[in-house]
């Protein structure tokens, strides 16, 4: 899948589906796939799905599609990451919306971190304390807030040393960008100037009857 | 790879990463440049394969492009529209089998809709009654195999191709001779703006560029387009078309690039017309059932 690609930058142009992000935040990714669409034949949903599946399920037989798919995330990060870069940064992954004793707590970013980076830097500096629904579970309207993850985030301090020289924080799909704003916010106020970018497998994009339309159906 | 490439971005996280408002801009103002054609820029991209549009252009120059596009872009009503960029993620490389690959497009609307199997249902832009009956029927048979059915948004064969699918609640791409929020002809303009909303619409034609030349120049683009459709799609079926139509600028590049070529048996009746025969013995499949395209694309 991702064969001799780069990475895309998150500019002017795209900023607008992701609310919470800020011009000044440096964040790339992979692909796009639109949300609230089962296109089941599309080659990134499918990826994003597999990579989702629950660990509760881990016993069905598509489970295995889940580790292809977190091979697939972290060899495709790997590729167009720069090793100079990945050889001095720190990955913190965006913790699981379950907390580690739930059954759905789920590591596979951490997982795709370690394949992006299996000799660097991985550390999960982030903890959240309390389990919260997942952001691709929730339904419109209920959706976190960034004061309620600030409120759920909490440093690892036994995480904490060495310092980071320069952070990337790695999630698997750049929604509002919520989550990344919070976490962004929370190693910046604990590592005063480290700089900090964003590294995700891929942004969502809306589908355009999600958005006002000035024109109704048109009869043939 | 290449070390250039890598130099870009020496330290950096990612390896020479993609701006679509960068290359945006550079596409736009590689363009602009006296005497570019798609075939002058893929040379130049064909002589440096790692390079972005904006290795060629300078900063200030695809800044200044990207503004006024985007604010070009917004003053015409088009609300959201993305770019896919050569190298970076969703490029499909099937558009590599042109004779002159492009290295940027726009696209409004549903861009998952480009990985369905797709087939381009082409022809003349005044065609027969039964022209018009038979690029009907194709596309709601072409639905009813989850085929998305691709035209050009023209009058005629593409617009009966593209009604038909939509009626048969298919799915349908256009791939448009003008830029996105550009409509020709006018009343189409409806159909391109249900596209863009509730299919996906496709095109590779510079903003500016088209903004600055005069009708006849700008004409061009309508051919080179077709051959961009065939790139995108595994067969084209010309369902009519005359000796000079435009049309048969998309059969010479199905040919070329590899892609099945389905022409009605309708057409080999006209004695008016030499083409279909000149294209079967290029290789081009003549059709006299629907069943036989289904067989030939497996």
């Amino acid at each position: 899948m991702a064969n001799e690609i780069r990475l895309t930058k998150i500019d002017a142009t795209n900023i607008g589906e992701h609310s919470h992000l800020l011009l000044s935040d440096e964040c790339y990714f992979l692909f796009e796939y639109t949300s609230h669409k089962n296109y089941t034949f599309s080659k990134t949903n499918s990826l994003i799905s597999n990579l989702k599946k629950k660990p509760s399920t881990a016993h069905t037989p598509a489970y295995k599609y889940k580790r292809q798919a977190i091979r697939e995330c972290g060899d495709a990060l790997r590729a167009t990451t720069n090793p100079d870069w990945l050889s001095a940064a720190t990955l913190v992954p965006v913790p699981c919306s379950k907390a580690a004793d739930h059954p759905d707590f789920d590591d596979r970013i951490v997982q795709i971190c370690r394949l992006l980076s299996p000799i660097g830097d991985v550390r999960s500096i982030i903890r959240q304390t309390a389990s919260m629904t997942a952001a691709h579970e929730a339904g419109s309207g209920e959706r976190i807030t960034i004061e309620e993850l600030l409120a759920a985030y909490r440093v690892d301090e036994t995480l904490a040393v060495p310092a980071p020289k320069s952070i990337g924080i790695v999630d698997d799909v750049l929604t509002s960008g919520t989550h990344f704003r919070a976490m962004s916010t929370v190693l910046a106020n604990r590592f005063p100037g480290v700089p900090i970018v964003g590294l995700f497998i891929a942004r969502r994009v809306f589908p355009e009857e999600e958005r006002l339309s000035p024109f109704g159906p048109i009869e043939f | 790879m290449n070390m250039m490439a890598k130099m870009k971005s020496p330290a950096g996280p990612a390896i020479a990463p993609i701006s679509p408002r960068v290359e945006l801009g550079a596409y736009e103002a590689l363009w602009l440049e006296q005497g570019a054609t798609f075939k002058t820029l893929a040379d130049r991209f064909a002589a440096d394969p790692d390079a972005l549009p904006s290795d060629f252009v300078s900063a200030a120059a695809a800044d200044a492009a990207a503004t006024e596009v985007l604010e070009k872009l917004a003053a015409r009503g088009v609300r959201q529209f993305g770019v896919r960029i050569h190298r970076a993620g969703d490029y499909p490389s099937r558009l590599r089998d042109a004779r002159h690959p492009i290295e940027l497009l726009y696209y409004q609307g549903e861009w998952e809709l480009s990985e369905l199997r797709a087939i381009a249902v082409v022809g003349s832009r005044k065609p027969s009654d039964d022209g018009i009956r038979r690029a009907h029927r194709l596309a709601r048979e072409l639905v009813e195999r989850n085929f998305a059915v691709v035209s050009g948004l023209a009058q005629g064969i593409d617009i009966t191709a593209h009604t038909s699918a939509l009626k048969a609640n298919g799915r349908t791409i256009a791939v448009i001779g003008t830029p996105i929020g550009s409509y020709y002809p006018a009343q189409h303009r409806a159909m391109q703006d249900r596209m863009a909303a509730e299919h996906l619409l496709i095109s590779q034609v510079p903003v500016l560029r088209y903004d600055r030349q005069k009708v006849p120049q700008n004409k061009l683009f309508f051919p080179e387009r077709n051959v961009t459709m065939s790139a995108l799609t595994e067969a084209t079926v010309i369902v009519e078309a005359g000796e000079t139509s435009g049309t048969l600028t998309q059969a010479r590049a199905a040919l070329h690039q590899g892609r099945k070529l389905f022409i009605l048996d309708s057409c080999f009746e006209r004695d008016d017309i030499t083409w279909p025969r000149r294209f079967a013995e290029q290789g081009a499949i003549r059709v006299r059932s629907t069943e036989e395209i289904w067989a030939a694309l497996g």
